[in-house]
Order: structure tokens, then C-alpha cells, then sequence
């Protein structure tokens, strides 16, 4: 393995251009017609240009597939989101001849399927939430085929009991999801989820499990080679979220204990080995407040927060990937746990609005620096903020030997923190750090509907803001077209050299 | 008077020019560069804020919050550098949009300087007649660099409106 090509845009694909410029070897970045010039592009040993604007532009295979034949690469590294989950798109780089730095197709489908990774986990002993799979045909458009499933779902709900989550098998992201509090709701949806599954995935089978409250999201990172080890690297505490995407993230979890851990860790290298699993992975569970655990998936790539776990474990997730892709052994020792590590993810969002995306010139972009602190991007002051992409700019990771000290540094780093000119979610994570639930450490999943069921509302500013602001009122406007419109040549072609 | 919106109707502020910076009550603000700002209050030590103006709004960091405030009444504004002729900050001249012996109307563009990626309008202070031109396109100048004489057809810095 001598280049690599980085098949992903944002901050993922400069960590993992990174990685490789490390390892000694050439990176290849890919960018869309609208991202000419973005951070990654420039990082890279060279970057290969794709055809169209937006996010689809990072999802033609056949394109990445070319470009990396193009450019002499000879593996794959597809990050998050995007290919990385698609069993198909792995299957054509190794068909092409390149390495796949990933699982292999077959684990990938095997936990893609949510029903199936569902009966392979419990067949493993891995412990399952309390639900029933349903041998359902995968159209359902006829209505005596529906009142069939409707039929053997409401057999299976009285077994499992109410509250109870329908799922779509083929489902993520929130998409072919419903809550199910009583009898007289299932109907409804059913016909909903198997609706939204079929737009979205073709695939209208669905499962129920029980619906667990107050919860905790927990996960465990877990590390396979080819020579026949697998190891897990400790745990994530994930619970805070928002529209089911999580925005802050700790190591270790401040549920845990080490008998917990060790049966969570083993019950996660139970889940991997039983599809064969290599490279990087992470096995997701629900955590009840009893010391009751349940597998929920199994997610097949590098994960958004695996910064904390690298900060706690000394472990450089990605470095041991593209080792494991070349075929070499991992180079990971016993697993020690060290401090405390916490990551926050900042969206260009407005938590005063429903956290809806927002968009604009990031006209001053000052990340925090000093002891302990990690700031990972795909952007710098002067880029655009379109509404194209994921709204995610940066996570920020600190690193501190005890939770509470972890919990200091991530609020003076939040402090220190200068975002003018597009809207973040900066000031509402400031004040998500002084929420008792997180100061104690005893955070589920609908924590942030709860504590903010109006919403979030900004600051006021003092006397001493307005005074600063009238005076820089009085100043010319600042300049925002230097993206779209260079008012000198130069600034965009010294953008595209290396 | 620089007016902000408010959540009930507006808030009114006045910048007093003084000694190369302004003041605002018992409040002293220094511009420190493009975008840096300090400021002190009573003897207090100073302390350093964040602000820049894109368009209709002023975005700020101070005392590590964002606020974005919103002007009322949007538009050009004279530039309150002294003399209002003089560089904002060291950077290019990208254009020069006079010749001696223009007629010029206080708010009107004068030059246009660039500096790390911003652009900048040099505008009139005053009602006036250009007198000279100190600079060229392409020319790189320094933070209060004069640019421009002007000689005013009144008395009144209409910039400070």
C-alpha cells in the first residue's frame, strides 16, 4: 500500500489525509465541483476533481473507483457516512484491485441488516433488547398482505409488551422508526414506518423491540486484525442528543465500573468475531440504570467521536486501520484507560430555532488551542458555509486526567472559541456544560428535550458588548465574497496549490 | 448613534471619538486590528473582544459568547478613523474611485483596500473637494496611512451622525 484515496470531504477526510501523510504514505483527496479549493484538497498529496455539486458527487462509486485508478492510488479509506456502509461499493474496490480499508462486503451486510445483525448477536450470546423479528414479506403494498403483518405484529407486541419501538430493517437514522405506546396506535404505525421504510430503503420489514426510557447510549469501540485478534478499546458515553444525532461524547462513560466494562468489551469482540469482523468498528448498546445492557447495532467504520477513545487509550484508531489494511498485525497493547476525554461536535446550526442548519461566511474561525485540547476540521476563516453538506464544521476533544478537570477544559476551550459571520451551536454547549445531569454525569438520551422543551434562547448582551459593537458598527463591512468571487486572482489560485 | 434591534424594540448607543479610539459612558474601546477590540471599564483592566460588521449585522465575542446584533438603520456610514481619509488597517489599494478635484458627498467610497481576504471602503467623512491623491491601485499602505485629502465644504463630521 503506497496511496491512498480518501473517498469523503470535512474534517473526516483530512484526519484521514493526516493519517497517511504519518504513515509515510500518499493520499489522494476527491472533491465535488462546489468544494474546489476545501481544506482536504489541500492536505492530500493530490486531489482528483469529481463531476457534480453536493453530496451526490461523494456518493458515485464508479467515479471514486476511476479516480483512483486515475491517480495511481491503490486502496480506499471511505471515513463515515457517504460509501462507507455500502457492502456494494467495498465489493467494487476489491473487484478493481484495490485494497478496501474497511470490513469486508459480507460483515457489512450482515450488521447493514438490522433484523439480521439482530439474530446473528443473539446467536452469538450477545445479549439483544427485548423485541421479535417478523417474517414479513419486503413490499406490503396489498392491503391483505398488510393486515397478514398487521396481524403477526400484534401477536408479537402483546409478547414483548407496550411501550415498543417498530423498526424498519433496513432502517437508520431515525427513518422507518415509531413509538408504540398502546394497541390502538400499531395500526397507524405500522403503515407509517413500513411507508417511510419503503421510500427510503425499498425494504419494508420491520421488527419491534421494547421501547427502554432513560436509557443510556453506550458503545464500544472494537479493533480486529487479520491474524486473528480482536480487542476492544473501552467504551463511549453518547447520550446527549438532539433530533437522534449526538452532540457530546465521553470516555470512559460515568456509568461504568470495570466488571461492567469487561462483560460490555466482551460482548462487543462476541459481536465482531461472530461476522468475521476486520479493521475498526463500533458495537452500540443500550445501557438500562439496573447494569441490564442490549446490542442495538453494530456500525462498520470509523466513528464521528473516535477522537475520545484515542485521547483515554493512547490508540491511533486510524493509523491501526490502514495497518490492518496492509495486512500487518495491530500494534495495541493492554487496554489502559487514561483520564478523561470529552468531544463536542459543532454544527453550523441555530439551537435558538429548532436547530435548524444555518449558513454564511465563516469570517472569523479562531478554534481554541492549548493543554489537552483537540480541535478537528475540514474548514479555516475565509471559507463558505453552504447548505449542501452535513452541518457539522469541527469536534472538539479535550483531555484532562479526572471528568470534572475534562469538564473545565472543555468550557474555558468553548470560551476561548471565536465563530463570527455563521451561526453555531458554540453558546448552547457552553451552557449544556453546567446542566447538572452533565456535571453528574447522569445523562440519557431525551435529556436535551427535556431540559429545553422551548428551546434554547441566546444571551443578552451586556452594555459593554453593545458599546464594542456600535463602535465596530462604524467599521467598513467585512468582505464575504472571497469564496465565490476573488477580487484578486491570486487568492484562488494560491488555493489550489499544494 | 449606532442603533441595534433589541427582543423589545431597539437600543441606542453613542461612540465618542477620543484620542484614537472612542468612548461610550465610564467605557473606553481601542480597535486593535481588523477584527480585535479592547476595552475597559472604570480602571478595570482591559479585556478583549471580538466584532466585525458583515452587511446589516455586527457579529461579537466577548466574554466567550457569540452575539449577533442587528443594525436599525443600515446603510453607509462614514469611517470614524480621524480625518476619515486615512488607511483602516495596513493592507493593498484596490481601487481608487476619485480624482483631485471630485465633488464628494460625506458617505461616498473613496477607496477600496483589501487586507486578509477583507475588503474595505475608505469613505468620505465629510462633504468635500478632493485635494489629493497619495496612493495607486496596487499600492500596499500602512495602518493610518493618509490616502486622501479632502477639503471639507463644512465643519460638521457628518461621520459621527
Amino acid at each position: 500500500m503506497r496511496s491512498v484515496l480518501v473517498a469523503n470531504r470535512g474534517e473526516i477526510a483530512c484526519r484521514v489525509i493526516r493519517a497517511c501523510t504519518e504513515a509515510g504514505l500518499d493520499s489522494v483527496a476527491v472533491f465535488a465541483e462546489d468544494e474546489a479549493g476545501a481544506l482536504h484538497t489541500e492536505l492530500a498529496t493530490r486531489a482528483v476533481g469529481l463531476t457534480g455539486q453536493g453530496p451526490s458527487a461523494y456518493l458515485d462509486g464508479e467515479a471514486i473507483i476511476a479516480a483512483a485508478r486515475a491517480s495511481g492510488a491503490d486502496a480506499v479509506h471511505p471515513g463515515f457516512g457517504f460509501l462507507s456502509e455500502r457492502a456494494d461499493f467495498a465489493r467494487a474496490v476489491m473487484e478493481a484491485g484495490l485494497v478496501w480499508i474497511g470490513p469486508s462486503p459480507e460483515a457489512i451486510e450482515r450488521m447493514g441488516d438490522k433484523m439480521t445483525a439482530r439474530i446473528t448477536m443473539r446467536d452469538a450470546g450477545v445479549p439483544v433488547i427485548p423485541g421479535c423479528e417478523l417474517e414479513t414479506s419486503t413490499t406490503g403494498e396489498e392491503e391483505r398482505d398488510f393486515q397478514s403483518v398487521l396481524a403477526s405484529v400484534r401477536l408479537a407486541a402483546e409478547n414483548v409488551g407496550y411501550p415498543l419501538l417498530l423498526k424498519a430493517s433496513a432502517g437508520g437514522g431515525g427513518k422507518g422508526m415509531r413509538e408504540v405506546h398502546s394497541e390502538a396506535q400499531l395500526e397507524d404505525a405500522l403503515r407509517s414506518a413500513r411507508r417511510e421504510a419503503m421510500t427510503a430503503f425499498g425494504d419494508g420489514r420491520v421488527y419491534i423491540e421494547r421501547l427502554l426510557r432513560k436509557a443510556r447510549h453506550v458503545e464500544v469501540q472494537v479493533l480486529a486484525d487479520g491474524h486473528g485478534r480482536t480487542v476492544h478499546l473501552g467504551e463511549r458515553e453518547c447520550s446527549i442528543q438532539r433530533r437522534h444525532q449526538k452532540v457530546f461524547e465521553e470516555s470512559p462513560s460515568p456509568a461504568m465500573n470495570a466488571d461492567l466494562r469487561a462483560r460490555m468489551g466482551a460482548a462487543a469482540v462476541a459481536a465482531a468475531t461472530a461476522v468475521d469482523y476486520v479493521g475498526a468498528g463500533t458495537v452500540e448498546f443500550l445501557l438500562e440504570e439496573d447494569g441490564t445492557f442490549h446490542f442495538l447495532e453494530m456500525n462498520t467504520r470509523i466513528q464521528v467521536e473516535h477522537p475520545i477513545t484515542e485521547a483515554v487509550t493512547g490508540v491511533d484508531l486510524v493509523a491501526e486501520q490502514l495497518r490492518i489494511a496492509s495486512g500487518e498485525a495491530m500494534q495495541v497493547g493492554d487496554l489502559h484507560l487514561q483520564g478523561h476525554a470529552i468531544e463536542v461536535r459543532i454544527y453550523a446550526e441555530d439551537p435558538s430555532n429548532a436547530f435548524l442548519p444555518s449558513i454564511g461566511p465563516l469570517a472569523v474561525f479562531r478554534p481554541p488551542t492549548g493543554p489537552g485540547v483537540r480541535f478537528d476540521t475540514g474548514v479555516r476563516e475565509g471559507d463558505v458555509v453552504s447548505p449542501s453538506y452535513d452541518p457539522m464544521l469541527a469536534k472538539l476533544v479535550v483531555h484532562a486526567p479526572s471528568r470534572r478537570q475534562a469538564l473545565a477544559r472543555m468550557r474555558r476551550a468553548l470560551d476561548d472559541f471565536v465563530v463570527l459571520g455563521t451561526t453555531t451551536n458554540v453558546g448552547f454547549l457552553r451552557d449544556l456544560l453546567d446542566l447538572s445531569e452533565v456535571v453528574n454525569g447522569t445523562t440519557y438520551t431525551t435529556l436535551i428535550d427535556e431540559v429545553f422543551p422551548a428551546g434554547w434562547t441566546p444571551p443578552v448582551p451586556s452594555t459593554a458588548a453593545l458599546a464594542v459593537a456600535a463602535c465596530a458598527a462604524s467599521m467598513p463591512t467585512k468582505s464575504t465574497s472571497s469564496n465565490s468571487a476573488p477580487s484578486s486572482p491570486f487568492i484562488s489560485v494560491a488555493r489550489r496549490l499544494p | 448613534m449606532v442603533e441595534f434591534r433589541a427582543r423589545e424594540g431597539s437600543v441606542e448607543v453613542q461612540p465618542i471619538p477620543n484620542d484614537g479610539g472612542w468612548v461610550i459612558g465610564s467605557l473606553r474601546v481601542t480597535r486593535l486590528d481588523d477584527v480585535r477590540w479592547s476595552f475597559e471599564e472604570d480602571g478595570a483592566p482591559p479585556r478583549i473582544a471580538y466584532a466585525v460588521r458583515i452587511r446589516d449585522d455586527v457579529w461579537l465575542h466577548v466574554d466567550g459568547r457569540v452575539h449577533r446584533l442587528n443594525l436599525v438603520e443600515a446603510g453607509a456610514r462614514g469611517s470614524t478613523e480621524e480625518g476619515g481619509c486615512t488607511a483602516p488597517m495596513p493592507g493593498a489599494v484596490l481601487e481608487v474611485l476619485v480624482d483631485v478635484g471630485d465633488e464628494v458627498l460625506a458617505g461616498s467610497p473613496l477607496v477600496v483596500m483589501e487586507a486578509m481576504k477583507m475588503e474595505h471602503r475608505v469613505l468620505a467623512p465629510a462633504n468635500g473637494t478632493v485635494a489629493a491623491v497619495h496612493v495607486e491601485v496596487g499600492a500596499r499602505v500602512q495602518q493610518g496611512q493618509t490616502l486622501i485629502d479632502l477639503d471639507s465644504n463644512t465643519t460638521e463630521d457628518s461621520a459621527q451622525r
